[in-house]
């Protein structure tokens, strides 16, 4: 009875659970945080009868973090997906193969050189962050790339590591320069403190968003063939370096997406793929969804938790994602 | 009868290289010494620096600046340098792994989350107790990560443990940061974290540098050991050697080693990964040779450095962490490189 596990209509179901969840949990999260209000003026305030203040509240503040972190997790957790099934490693993940520290360079670079509250900053910000994410993922490539061979997963994670390192002495270096504000920022942002959470960043992270998941979703035959390995994907009649090129971009296109206004969640890239293997089975369909709704709950619950809780100051939501998660990382790293 | 005069006698050769090396070593810090003592952001020559040393005179400014400012500073080079590189070899050593390194291991970043816990919560400590914190902290990291390597079903892997290692690092970052950003401290982290010995101080100095020959001294006597413990684990136990003893003890002198440095200049990377590398290249595997010779290369590595950063961006200094950083990254990928082509 094993093989009938993973049917469609069981993953569609756990997907449509998924998905409520997502839905009740950004719920929950509208009534909780700082200023409490109650289902019913919560309710009030959607429906248009609220008092300024209300509205203030919900659709400034509220409305935009849980849209945010939504989209955040979904970035995540897809680009995680598939940078995983194309390496076909388990630890890969945007995190470990060193974009995110590129994109945290740029965005130092940035906090150094224009303040972080000005009018030109909106575009350039997450547009730097994507700058950082790209280059350092060809920087990447270039690096463990052999003639004649195929690029080993092995060899990107250990070039991802030894960059990663690199690139944070260098912010380290311009981190020293920074004043007290501009250091708060950067502390914040490379803890992941969803700190873009304003209608003007979430019109460009939303379309960007559902433009590469959608792609991602459009391809997931080649990423079920290219999973089971470069030489029968080809045998299979797949254009392996064009498909795996663009599947590539896209998941690099979505972390430096999340990465430059959420922060580095890359932890959310590495567990949410393994949780809906898990749940949904390898069958990619399935799987990119589910991946992207998991990334949204646990962005969301840890942001949740973080406003709901307090740990005597304003802790990035990242700061909880890593902690809580990392005891699952080492686990899957000792069965290996 | 033949082949054992032929080992004898490639055995002394290698004797007179080794010693060769080791005097080019403590002329290079001869050198580098007195160049770091003259050098920086007041310019003195040779001989002021000497007189210094061996004629001390109070009522010279430039000698009062020799003895309170750049003596010490030196001095903490030499120490954290070959602390660094020492440790280095015996983890390369006895987890027969090419990538170890101090700072790859997760130690530093546990050894800064004690710092952090410490600028939090005790700002009264002592010095001695800031030391006592640090090592704790790059001991729990560094237990942790061998731990979370080395349990599963597989043995542990070099890339396991370089894995491993960046989890701890993630995770101890993470509870860092949550302090620094709690109690307001980042900035005094980062300044502690960037790696600089130009606080360095004659108090600290002495309570570190028994430590420090201590550990070396250890390190020294017991490096025979983990030359067969190179070989293998099942070889080292065939030839009679208490692994799990001698693990032991080289762990405990990892700890003290990095914990040192730790605490005279924050966390440096790759001088540990560096270092005996270079040094096994020059005098070979064997670590009767190499942990000494390390223990002499590291400081002049770390002396050279320094100076090296007080040069590059005068009058500015440029932290010791960063150009290791950069010296290290494409040696690090070098030999992750050559490594895979060896197992492949």
């Amino acid at each position: 009875m094993k093989k009938q596990r993973y049917t469609m209509k069981n993953g569609i179901m756990i997907i449509a659970v998924m998905f409520l969840l997502c839905i009740l949990i950004g719920v929950f999260s509208m009534y909780v945080g700082k200023m409490n209000l109650s289902p019913m003026e919560v309710f009030q305030t959607i429906v248009g009868n609220g008092t300024k203040k209300q509205n203030l509240i919900v659709f400034d503040f509220r409305l935009p973090r849980i849209t945010l972190a939504i989209l955040v997790g979904i970035g995540m957790g897809v680009s995680g997906i598939i940078m995983q099934s194309l390496l076909r490693n388990d630890m890969a993940s945007p995190g470990t193969l060193g974009i995110s520290s590129g994109s945290g360079l740029l965005v130092l670079v940035y906090v150094v050189m224009f303040s972080t509250s000005g009018a030109s900053s909106k575009y350039l910000l997450p547009l730097l962050a994507f700058a950082g994410g790209i280059t350092a993922a060809i920087l990447i490539f270039i690096l463990s790339y052999r003639r004649g061979r195929d690029i080993s997963p092995t060899s990107l994670i250990l070039t991802g590591v030894a960059l990663g390192n690199g690139y944070s002495a260098l912010s380290l270096m311009i981190t020293l320069k920074l004043d007290k504000t501009q250091m708060e920022f950067a502390q914040r942002w490379s803890a992941g403190s969803l700190w873009g959470d304003h209608w003007d960043y979430l019109k460009i992270l939303a379309p960007w968003t559902l433009l590469f998941v959608g792609y991602a979703f459009y391809k997931s035959r080649m990423i079920n063939t290219l999973h089971l390995g470069n030489q029968t994907a080809i045998g299979l009649g797949l254009a392996v370096k064009k498909e795996f090129t663009g599947l590539l971009v896209a998941a690099i296109a979505l972390s430096s997406g999340s990465v430059a206004l959420g922060g580095n969640f890359f932890f959310v890239g590495m567990i949410c793929p393994h949780m809906s293997r898990k749940l949904v089975g390898p069958n990619h369909k399935l799987l990119i969804p589910a991946s992207g709704f998991c990334g949204a709950i646990v962005v969301l619950l840890a942001d949740t938790i973080t406003r709901t809780i307090s740990f005597g100051a304003d802790i990035p939501t990242g700061i909880i994602i890593t902690v809580l998660s990392i005891p699952y990382f080492l686990y899957l790293l000792s069965k290996s | 009868m033949i082949v054992k005069r032929d080992i004898t006698k490639r055995n002394k050769k290698r004797k007179i290289k080794f010693s060769l090396y080791m005097l080019l070593g403590i002329c290079f810090l001869a050198i580098s010494f007195f160049c770091s003592i003259s050098y920086g952001a007041a310019d003195m020559n040779l001989k002021v620096a000497w007189g210094a040393v061996f004629q001390f005179n109070e009522t010279i400014m430039e000698h009062q600046i020799i003895r309170t400012l750049r003596f010490p500073r030196t001095v903490a080079d030499i120490i954290v340098g070959s602390s660094l590189a020492v440790a280095g070899a015996i983890m390369q050593g006895t987890t027969r792994n090419p990538l170890a390194d101090s700072g790859l291991m997760g130690i530093s970043s546990g050894a800064t989350f004690a710092m952090a816990i410490c600028l939090a919560f005790f700002p009264g400590r002592t010095y001695g107790e800031t030391m006592l914190y640090t090592c704790l902290g790059a001991a729990l990291a560094t237990f942790m990560t061998y731990f979370f390597a080395s349990v599963g079903k597989k043995s542990m892997s070099p890339q396991k443990l370089v894995l491993a290692g960046l989890s701890i690092s993630m995770l101890f970052s993470a509870l860092t940061s949550y302090i620094a950003i709690k109690y307001n401290i980042g900035q005094d982290l980062t300044y502690w974290t960037a790696g600089g010995t130009a606080s360095a101080k004659w108090r600290e100095l002495a309570m570190t540098a028994p430590v420090y020959l201590l550990s070396v001294a250890i390190a020294v006597t017991f490096s025979p050991s983990i030359t067969v413990l190179s070989l293998g684990e099942e070889v080292a136990t065939g030839l009679g050697i208490k692994t799990n003893l001698v693990k032991g003890i080289s762990t405990v002198v990892v700890f003290l080693l990095t914990g040192v440095s730790v605490v005279i200049v924050g966390p440096i990377g790759f001088v540990g990964l560096l270092v005996p590398h270079i040094m096994r290249f020059f005098v070979g595997v064997d670590y009767r040779y190499i942990i000494p010779s390390c223990a002499l290369y590291g400081a002049v590595f770390l002396v050279g450095a320094d100076i090296f950063g007080r040069f590059i961006n005068k009058p500015f200094e440029t932290p010791l962490g960063i150009i290791f950083a950069v010296i290290g990254v494409p040696f690090f990928l070098y030999i992750a490189r050559k490594q895979r082509r060896e197992f492949e």
